[in-house]
């Protein structure tokens, strides 16, 4: 709660009477069951420096608030007076297509930014399940990928510049317009990731893909997730046009109409060049034949995979990241100790993500998948489940090796712990 | 402890220096700890004109003796730098302040080759290209490709983000690099990343590029990529410069990212042809050089594209090179245009900056009018794809003065460089060399956030002083540290 009654006012004066948000917004503005007493959207970069510094002088804690669709990951913030969103900071500044590069405001929604690319024949390599209303903001401070991840990486790979307030209200610029620079310390590497505890990202430039020629989408049916993991990585490994590729467990196919009692689904996409994706779909087929695997093919663009990345209200979700070669392993694992999970793996990348709804409280499977996962050597983060849970456990795990160094950063850039408090890493 | 100050380096009084030898003689072993005056002199230089003599080297074996090491030095307050092959472009490898150089030539086993996952464990001191020849009989190799892949060393692609040709397409050291062991400044240990997601900061991504100021590097988790099932690479001839340029930059306008797409001009070719035999037609402008590939169908689909590309642009001629063999031939010229370079003058300056893909016609005409201004020739042999410019000015160092106007000249095209929306510098680092510029491109603040980095990593000037940062102190006066990037490079070097 802000307990300065000047604050009001004072935020006003920054943001302007408009740039407050009517009190009866707040509610929508909840993270962890925590409501802020204010929400402001200020106008640009200055405001929000002017923003965190007075959170700074007040003594007030702050999370930056973008489309709002990742909220729910991190552990409850320690205390949440405001929510500064960029819902005003969302211009498209520059796009060059014959440099293959972009800017745009951090408020930009992913859906406009792509539907503004996409005029010149171009995208911005982000998952292609990715909400369109997240914001390359909240895309940057989660660094989210998904099905698409082995062919573009991650956000941090194709990010090249950035506009960032840091925790003590320092306006900064990281890296530059070029696709190639090493001018300095690449700054954009710690904001990328650091999910609102160092500070606010306004602006970013990325790296353009050309949009392929030609997509294909297909399903390809499978009795076991070893046969199917096996078949990505012979794609994978005979150089196809293999652009997303993911597998869904029987529940997890459920909404895809493509579902089959007992069997995994999955779900791919070939893009590339006319000629390319053909003979990738035509190897494909005859790959499938000869390991005994159905395929269904000529799917709507990310029909199978898309209704998995709908969040559903009162869920679990736990994100596993493994070696590839053990995803099957994990895979199965985690469906024989969560049977009522739905559980969506990128056999390319060794993400395993399992879902349940949890609606009246938490229940033992949650312990059990985060052991089992452990055990087997991954990594895990518990992407939300009920609040309580979150009360009792880190939501990113054990302690890494190196949270030393992580606390140095979050002193250094956030001395005075405005910023999502509590939320992080070690409650960092 | 008694110090004693002798123009830019801290030298050591020699019953101190005595203590701190014995120190590592015990921790790492008495033959791999150097301090005779002969001994050090190798370790001066790097392939830059720079020299920064060493008090002590060593030559540790593990990350545990490279920790000890660094504690030593810390206790003694000497300043660390570590150094790989020496083969870097910046001075990055150069102890500007003396103190203690730690060389990673004896780390260098590939711990780890796990093709299944795709990924392999490296000491530092590992040689670029003997990963993918370790990995090569899985389909695979390491992608990031600098021209010095078959002498430098993974520690220091990690220290400069090391790029090369082919990152036009793969991307550089920072996009195959998953994980870091190092040694910090305080002579910890600590792992970074991994084979898998890690919670928390990215901070493998910032050691990355660092240029050995944050922590050394002690092992590195990398990528691997399969090779790719067709490469075909395309020489496009030009009768003028201005044509090469804009084709570069409409190649990739028109939706074809190629592997690499590299430029080199008429003053380049002519150095090149007597020595190479490449071909190149005398009153050629500007020729290109266009590698595409994967599956064969988008290889010949993208050789196509570029062809027609290059056509509408008026080239005069496209070569095709589809077998290795022939690639190799059409490669040669460009990978021996340095070496034919340094026997054509006795000494070059080589410029490292970066300009939008689109302003590359421009920036070059600003790039010849200086160097003709200036009174120097000037061979432009780059990376045109990623618009990152290497202008080599030739010059002879021995006429009074040509080495300060050919600094200027640096300075200008640096200048044209940033102001047309670019960068410094693409992939040869900061150094000592350009900390000065450093202010052209980044504010006050900016850099403030930058070192905070080295607070939070307790780095302070203990490791790689006098780089990077205007505010630290560099390697001789102003004039002579400028030297850096004038290469003295052997017949093997390119750019």
């Amino acid at each position: 709660m802000v307990e300065q009654a000047t604050l009001p006012s004072e935020l006003e004066a920054i943001v302007g009477t408009t740039g407050v948000a009517a009190r009866d917004e707040l509610a929508s503005f909840t993270v962890d069951g925590v409501t802020p007493g204010a929400a402001v959207n200020p106008g640009n970069t200055e405001q929000v420096a002017d923003l965190i510094r007075l959170a700074n002088d007040r003594g007030v804690t702050i999370i930056p608030w973008g489309g709002g669709t990742e909220m729910h990951v991190g552990n409850p913030p320690s205390r949440y007076d405001i929510a500064i969103t960029t819902r005003r900071i969302a211009r498209m500044i520059e796009h060059e297509p014959a440099d293959l590069t972009a800017t745009c405001e951090a408020g930009m929604t992913l859906g406009s930014l792509k539907d503004a690319l996409g005029k010149a024949g171009q995208t911005a390599p982000f998952d292609p399940h990715l909400p369109r209303d997240a914001t390359v903001g909240g895309l940057l401070a989660t660094n989210a990928s998904g099905s698409a991840r082995h062919f573009y990486g991650t956000p941090r790979d194709f990010t090249i510049g950035m506009r960032f307030v840091t925790g003590d209200g320092l306006i900064t610029k990281a890296g530059g317009k070029v696709v190639k620079n090493v001018a300095g310390y690449d700054m954009c590497k710690l904001y990328i990731g650091s999910r609102g505890t160092l500070g606010v990202i306004t602006e970013a430039t990325f790296k353009l893909a050309p949009l392929p020629a030609a997509t294909s989408d297909f399903a390809v049916r499978s009795g076991s997730t070893g046969a199917a993991a096996s078949f990505a990585m012979e794609i994978h490994r005979r150089g196809l046009s293999l652009r997303s590729v993911a597998v869904l467990n029987a529940r997890a196919a459920v909404s895809t109409s493509l579902a089959d009692n007992n069997a995994y689904l999955l779900a791919i996409q070939f893009a590339g060049t006319i000629a390319g994706v053909e003979r990738s779909l035509e190897e494909a087929k005859s790959l499938a034949a000869e390991s005994s695997l159905t395929l269904i093919p000529d799917l709507d663009s990310g029909n199978a995979c898309a209704s998995f990345f709908e969040r559903g209200e009162g869920e679990t979700i736990v994100r596993c990241s493994t070696l590839p070669a053990e995803t099957p392993a994990l895979m199965d694992a985690v469906g024989k100790v969560a049977p009522h999970a739905k559980v969506v793996a990128t056999p390319l990348t060794g993400i395993v993500r399992a879902r349940w709804t949890t609606a009246g409280g938490g229940d033992d499977a949650l312990t059990s998948v985060c052991e089992i996962a452990r055990r087997l050597n991954a990594t895990v983060v518990v992407e939300d489940c009920p609040v309580e849970e979150k009360r009792q456990t880190d939501m990113f795990g054990p302690r890494p090796a190196s949270l030393p160094l992580m606390k140095q950063m979050k002193r250094q850039f956030d001395p005075g712990k405005v910023l999502s408090p509590g939320r992080f890493v070690d409650r960092i | 402890m008694h110090f004693r100050g002798k123009s830019r380096a801290v030298r050591l009084v020699v019953v101190a220096k005595a203590h701190i030898i014995r120190d590592l003689q015990s921790a790492i072993g008495r033959e791999w700890v150097l301090h005779a005056p002969e001994d050090l002199l190798v370790y001066e230089y790097d392939a830059t004109i720079e020299r920064g003599l060493p008090e002590i080297v060593v030559v540790p074996d593990s990350a545990e003796q490279v920790a000890a090491a660094v504690r030593i030095a810390r206790r003694h307050n000497l300043p660390v730098t570590a150094r790989g092959a020496g083969t870097g472009l910046s001075g990055g490898a150069i102890p500007c302040d003396g103190g203690v150089v730690i060389v990673t030539s004896r780390m260098n086993r590939i711990l780890e080759v796990d093709p299944e996952n795709r990924i392999a464990v490296v000491e530092p001191g590992v040689i670029n290209l003997d990963i993918s020849r370790a990995v090569e009989p899985h389909g695979l190799y390491y992608a990031p490709d600098p021209s010095s892949q078959n002498v430098c060393t993974i520690g220091g692609n990690v220290a400069e983000n090391s790029g090369g040709p082919h990152c036009l397409r793969y991307g550089m050291t920072t996009n195959h690099v998953v994980g870091l062991e190092i040694v910090t400044a305080e002579g910890e240990i600590v792992s970074l990343g991994g084979k898998t997601d890690t919670a928390g900061y990215d901070l493998t991504g910032i050691v990355v590029g660092s240029e050995g100021t944050l922590a050394i590097v002690t092992k590195a988790i990398v990528r691997l990529l399969y090779s790719a099932e067709s490469t075909i690479t395309l020489l496009a001839i030009f009768d003028e410069v201005d044509q090469a340029s804009h084709a570069a930059s409409a190649i990739i306008a028109g939706g074809v990212l190629p592997a690499a797409l590299e430029m080199m001009d008429k003053n380049t070719m002519e150095a090149v042809e007597p020595f190479i035999n490449a071909g190149y037609p005398p009153d050629a402008g500007a020729v290109l050089l266009i590698e595409v590939e994967g599956l064969e169908e988008d290889a010949r689909e993208q050789s196509e594209s570029v062809q027609a590309v290059c056509k509408e642009l008026s080239a005069r001629e496209i070569r095709i090179g589809l077998s290795p063999e022939d690639r190799e031939r059409l490669w040669a010229g460009r990978k021996g245009a340095l070496g034919a370079l340094g026997r054509l003058t006795p000494s070059y300056y080589i410029l490292d900056g970066v300009v939008p893909r689109t302003s590359l016609p421009e920036v070059l005409r600003g790039v010849y009018d200086a160097c003709d201004r200036h009174g120097f020739r000037v061979a432009n042999v780059f990376h045109a794809g990623d618009g990152n410019l290497h202008p080599n000015v030739m010059f002879d160092e021995r006429e009074p003065g040509a080495t300060d106007r050919v600094l200027k000249l640096g300075e200008e095209i640096m200048r044209l460089c940033v102001d047309a929306g670019g960068s410094i510098t693409g992939e040869h680092g900061v150094g000592s060399e350009k900390r000065s510029y450093m202010s052209w491109i980044f504010s006050e603040d900016d850099m403030a956030a930058m070192q905070r980095l080295k607070l939070a990593f307790s780095a302070a000037d203990g490791f790689n002083p006098g780089k990077v940062f205007p505010t630290s102190k560099g390697c001789g006066e102003v004039s002579s540290r400028m030297k850096a990037a004038i290469a003295k490079v052997g017949p093997n070097a390119y750019v």
